[in-house]
């Protein structure tokens, strides 16, 4: 349970989108109906202040206004819940959104976590020296590999100096009373109109914008990340050899095509990661909650339902079948096996095909499947990640004009696809990193790109496009699943609020259920053991948790 | 087994001339029955070994085993050097090792080392080590020392606070913080100093430097000697199995270590090797980490071809060591 427990750690100001909640919070709808471009969660929590900057006293903080960055027409377009937006080639000539070098001449640092290889130093790297020379600065980044990160992080904040721009996990523990005593308030810059004056800012998602509020200020600039954080990935030429039905109507026809794809004598398996498929498929299949259930302010938590039941009894059944891999709770690696065929489906995140593709599987053929509902009659509603991948905030006691040229390199550090610094991001140089393709009008890069790239996409990023000019097909695929699961999703409603008994106590409590799940699944323990397990993890905190969100919620509806 | 083999096959009971030492096998072979006329060969060989010899099936029983136990070892090594070379199909077919690759290249070797960060990494690490492993024995000698003569100023304070540290670690943030504090940060000497001495080294050291006999010392004392002199001269030559024992300790722990540079190190061109290994190898999505876009992990060659790359050097020492290492432990653990 992972997922649940991940989700739960967010703090983000996610309202509108749960689909109780859009009742619940109906008059804020109305009062901000007239905001240019919001999504419904942006302006339902916009509350009664309209486009004002600040509120006056009580109400909430504005976010910022959105305007979609409309230089150039995607090839097939997103929308504003958070469809990504396919393109099939690359504009030439770029075109820049900003007017000239954003900094005053002076050294920026920067600080976050890294998910490539290291490039190298600013003295012997071209890219980054380009990068300086176009922002007006020296940019002096403290990179560290992700998984390092958390602890650089915490020594930074520790001892005090920390540089201008910082990245920040919306999983840090914690993380409001830490934002407002370490980073500084951009409110008085973004919020509202305010943003207006960084096009490529009030170009992100108000969704995304929301996990940027913590205290009633906007104290980040958010990075963006796919809407749906999980895509069933399926290998279609695995599926057709077999003749098999790759989109299946019910539970039973999905039930079917595991069973036709499984052949243990062959060593092939469906299925490999039981908890993973169970929380991002399965459970939508049988229409559980993601995390809570907030009908009417009363909190379910979606272990407490029938439908989760329903759904954690059919994951036994898979496994009782044999579909999933035998070592999937000893450490398998679906992402490999899918590779080599030894399971045809996987549920992954992101882009993760891009890094599928990249590995030229022989005979690969990549599809996204959508759940179906257990009952049939059309697909289930999806999981809604935050849409936020990191956090960037700008450090304390910084004057106005230094923090106006920090958002205005951000500003340019997140300027959209199609324009002239993403392609210098992403591509470099032409001829030194990149070379033109003309027939597919895209650039190709070279072997120095990948070396010498600058990663600064980890500092702020735009929306993510889907651009793959070497697999269209697979793009235009992928591009069609968002379509079709990402505008009917649900999400966690207890994302933004704070339980203080899930902050300090929710590993130890919710471990014993997540067990139970893995042993209920392999058929260690029967099903029947399933209330008692949940009755033990209402006394152990999980109803302390339920009152202290209820609270909290009653709290942002009243506000 | 050498020496034993020529004392009972003596040279009078030979006298075929021809034969010189490079043919003895053949000769012992071939003349037996001049040997010990009238004894089994199974008898010979006990009258040589001392022990009767096993017979063949228990001999290829054993055999299997070792092999086996060999294979354990060297196939994952061969696993990495063969991934490291074999093209991404052949590693996506076989999903993720390959035990011997079909078309083998250098593709990944040259990857790595495109754009200098693997080299100079290298180059970090290996500077790193020689110097904390230098001066991390340097220092841990001469404490050991100091503490090992009896009568030294402030001795039994002095050994019970290095006992102590045995029992505490200060902990991440306050470390971080001293280290600041020292104006260390981003500093190579943060990858050294922090880690130059531990209790444990101390001890092992001390104890035996006390093992060394007492006659010895007074009488290079008697000589004059000072006693630094009677470290230099007479200790450390005697002391070369626990000194040796306490450089590779150190050597590995500076070659593997990381996490001081995760927490003290700023500038990327700073960084030692792991840490650029860590970039290839860590599972971004394992930690769980949802990748967003743009981010396509190192391909599988990469990551094994710079595993070998930080093999390597190691590799290359421990033969030299290892015997230094596995008889020093033990002296110092048992006669202490």
């Amino acid at each position: 349970m992972m997922m649940q427990r991940d989700m739960g750690r967010r703090r983000f100001l996610q309202l509108g989108s749960g689909i109780g909640l859009s009742a619940v919070v109906g008059t804020g709808l109305v009062a901000c109906g007239g905001d240019s471009g919001s999504d419904d969660a942006g302006s339902a929590t916009g509350g009664p202040g309209g486009n004002g900057q600040t509120p006056d006293g009580g109400g909430r903080v504005v976010l910022p206004t959105y305007q979609r960055f409309d230089g150039i027409e995607p090839d097939l377009p997103g929308d504003e819940h958070g469809v990504p937006d396919a393109y099939f080639s690359y504009p030439r000539p770029a075109n820049p959104s900003t007017d000239g070098p954003p900094g005053s001449g002076g050294v920026v640092r920067a600080m976050f976590g890294i998910t490539t290889t290291v490039p190298p130093a600013m003295g012997r790297n071209a890219h980054w020296q380009g990068l300086n020379e176009r922002l007006g600065v020296e940019l002096q980044l403290n990179m560290m590999p992700m998984s390092d990160y958390p602890t650089t992080f915490q020594s930074s904040i520790a001892g005090g100096d920390l540089p201008d721009l910082v990245q920040v996990a919306p999983t840090t523990p914690r993380l409001p009373d830490m934002l407002e005593a370490t980073f500084t308030d951009l409110t008085e810059y973004l919020s509202g109109d305010a943003v207006l004056e960084y096009p490529n800012l009030a170009n992100l998602h108000p969704y995304a914008w929301e996990h940027c509020i913590y205290n009633n200020g906007i104290y980040a600039v958010p990075m963006l990340n796919l809407r749906a954080p999980n895509n069933m990935h399926v290998r279609q030429d695995i599926v057709d050899a077999k003749a098999l039905n790759g989109d299946p109507a019910d539970a039973e026809e999905f039930f079917e095509l595991c069973q036709g794809l499984t052949d243990d004598r062959a060593n092939t398996y469906a299925l490999a990661q039981p908890t993973a498929i169970l929380n991002n498929f399965i459970t939508r299949m049988f229409e559980a909650p993601v995390g809570w259930s907030a009908d009417g302010g009363a909190f379910v938590n979606a272990w407490e339902t029938e439908e989760f039941k329903a759904a954690l009894e059919y994951t036994a059944r898979l496994w009782e079948a044999g579909i999933f891999h035998p070592d999937s709770f000893a450490g398998a690696n679906h992402s490999q096996l899918f590779r080599s065929g030894g399971v045809a489906m996987m549920a992954e995140g992101g882009l993760h095909y891009r890094s599928v593709l990249a590995d030229e599987v022989p005979g690969l053929d990549l599809t996204f499947m959508a759940p179906p509902l257990a009952d049939g009659g059309g697909y289930a509603p999806v999981v809604h990640g935050t849409g936020v991948y990191r956090l960037t905030a700008i450090k304390q006691g910084l004057d106005e004009d230094r923090t106006r040229e920090l958002l205005r390199i951000l500003n340019w550090l997140a300027a959209p696809f199609g324009t002239e610094e993403y392609l210098y991001l992403n591509f470099g140089v032409e001829d030194e990193h990149h070379t033109w393709d003309d027939n597919q009008g895209v650039p190709d890069p070279t072997d120095k790109l990948g070396t010498e790239r600058t990663p600064v996409d980890l500092v702020v990023r735009p929306p993510v496009p889907v651009f793959d000019p070497a697999y269209p097909q697979v793009a235009e695929r992928f591009y069609h699943h968002q379509k079709q699961v990402v505008p009917n999703g649900i999400s966690n409603p207890t994302a933004g609020l704070y339980s203080e008994t899930e902050d300090r106590s929710g590993q130890a409590f919710n471990a014993p259920v997540s067990d139970a799940i893995n042993e209920i699944i392999q058929g260690r323990r029967p099903i029947t053991d399933w209330d008692q397990v949940i009755d033990t993890w209402r006394n152990s905190g999980g109803d302390d948790a339920r009152g202290e969100y209820e609270v909290a919620f009653e709290e942002r509806v009243n506000s | 087994m050498a020496d034993l083999t020529t004392t009972t096959t003596p040279g009078p009971d030979t006298p075929t001339p021809s034969s010189g030492g490079g043919n003895r096998r053949g000769r012992r072979s071939g003349a037996p029955a001049k040997l010990l006329p009238g004894v089994s060969r199974q008898k010979r060989l006990q009258a040589i070994n001392g022990a009767k010899p096993p017979n063949p099936v228990v001999r290829g029983v054993k055999g299997i085993v070792l092999f086996l136990c060999c294979a354990v070892v060297i196939i994952p090594f061969l696993a990495v050097i063969s991934t490291s070379l074999a093209d991404q199909a052949q590693i996506s077919a076989a999903g993720g090792y390959v035990l011997w690759p079909d078309n083998p290249s250098f593709y990944a070797y040259e990857a790595i080392f495109r754009g200098g960060v693997v080299t100079r990494a290298t180059l970090v690490s290996i500077g790193i080590t020689l110097v904390g492993s230098g001066l991390s024995v340097t220092v841990v000698a001469l404490l050991a020392y100091s503490l090992s003569r009896p009568g030294t100023w402030g001795h039994k304070p002095i050994l019970l606070l290095v006992l102590f540290t045995m029992l505490f670690n200060a902990g991440m943030i306050p470390n971080y913080l001293l280290i600041r504090q020292l104006g260390l940060i981003d500093s190579y000497w943060a990858l050294i100093l922090p880690t130059l001495t531990s209790a444990f080294q101390i001890i092992i050291m001390r104890a035996f430097f006390l093992e060394t006999p007492k006659e010895i010392v007074e009488a290079a004392r008697i000589d004059g000697a000072s006693e630094l002199r009677i470290l230099v001269s007479i200790m450390l030559p005697l002391s070369k199995a626990a000194i040796a024992v306490i450089a590779l300790f150190n050597a590995v722990t500076y070659w593997n270590a990381f996490f001081n540079a995760v927490l003290y190190i700023n500038s990327t061109e700073k960084w030692p090797l792991q840490l650029v290994l860590r970039t290839y190898v860590v599972d971004n999505t394992a930690i769980g980490v949802d990748l967003p876009g743009d981010v396509v992990p190192p391909q599988q060659s990469l990551q094994m071809a710079i595993l070998v790359v930080s093999l390597v050097p190691i590799c290359l020492v421990y033969p030299f060591l290892q015997k230094h290492f596995a008889k020093g432990v033990v002296i110092g653990a048992v006669k202490g």
